[in-house]
């Protein structure tokens, strides 16, 4: 199975700041009928409320909110920016986000764990896939 | 008895969920047995628990009614802050 299907990855994005970065990641899944609009303005709140935490790793953040009827059913994308995006945490500029969205805590927990261990054992995964060409190749990287 | 490690993000799903599997790697390649579980920030100093794992802006809001230690990551994926960060915690045990 794979962690992250090619027709919910992005790249070569641009974005004004990091709403709108979260935003267009988050669109991505509205577009592919997993979430209503209402989770990405979750996605949004939660960062403006608890502050850049989802900002995990140098470059990259997880965006993400609370299992919810605003999300249809799991799923994930993953965006890449052509310019940093800069959330206020030690771990910016930020080029990279995926969007999780979950029903429940356990549905999304394998696909999860398959990305965070490629990242927690590859730690220029994220420099990596930035320098990708096509999202083929951003798909091995994440999927393979 | 097996050490009850907490791993704190905002919903207890996303970060959280990174994080517990990333701890869960370093002790079993440690030879430590641990007992990993998320939770999320705003009951998680009601969950019982021996420690609190969980990011700088999180740890932040908790420390002060924490009744146990909160340990501080600035990177969940960093192989070496969470190697250096969870034995300096599982040593002194």
């Amino acid at each position: 199975m794979e962690n992250i299907n090619i027709k919910n990855i992005k790249m070569n994005q641009t974005a004004k700041d990091w709403q709108q970065a979260l935003t267009i990641t988050c669109n991505v899944l509205v577009d592919s009928g997993s979430i209503t609009s209402e989770y990405t303005q979750a996605c949004i709140d939660s960062v403006l409320e608890y502050g850049p935490y989802i900002v995990l790793s140098p470059g990259f953040a997880l965006a993400h909110s609370r299992p919810s009827e605003a999300v249809i059913k799991s799923d994930m994308s993953l965006v890449v920016f052509d310019n940093d995006i800069i959330f206020g945490s030690d771990n910016d500029p930020v080029r990279v986000i995926i969007c999780l969205a979950c029903t429940d805590h356990h549905q999304h927990v394998e696909r999860l764990s398959k990305i965070g261990e490629k990242m927690f054992e590859d730690e220029h995964l994220i420099e990596k896939i930035i320098q990708c060409k096509t999202l083929e190749d951003i798909s091995v990287l994440i999927n393979g | 008895m097996k050490p009850k490690i907490q791993a704190v993000c905002g919903f207890g799903v996303g970060s959280s969920m990174m994080l517990k599997m990333n701890i869960e790697k370093i002790a079993k390649e440690h030879g430590y047995e641990v007992d990993v579980f998320c939770g999320d920030i705003t009951t998680c100093t009601a969950n019982e628990c021996n420690v609190i794992f969980t990011s700088k802006e999180l740890g932040a809001r908790i420390t002060e009614r924490a009744k146990v230690p909160v340990v501080i990551l600035n990177n969940f994926m960093n192989k070496k802050e969470v190697e250096e960060k969870v034995l300096a915690y599982l040593q002194e045990l």
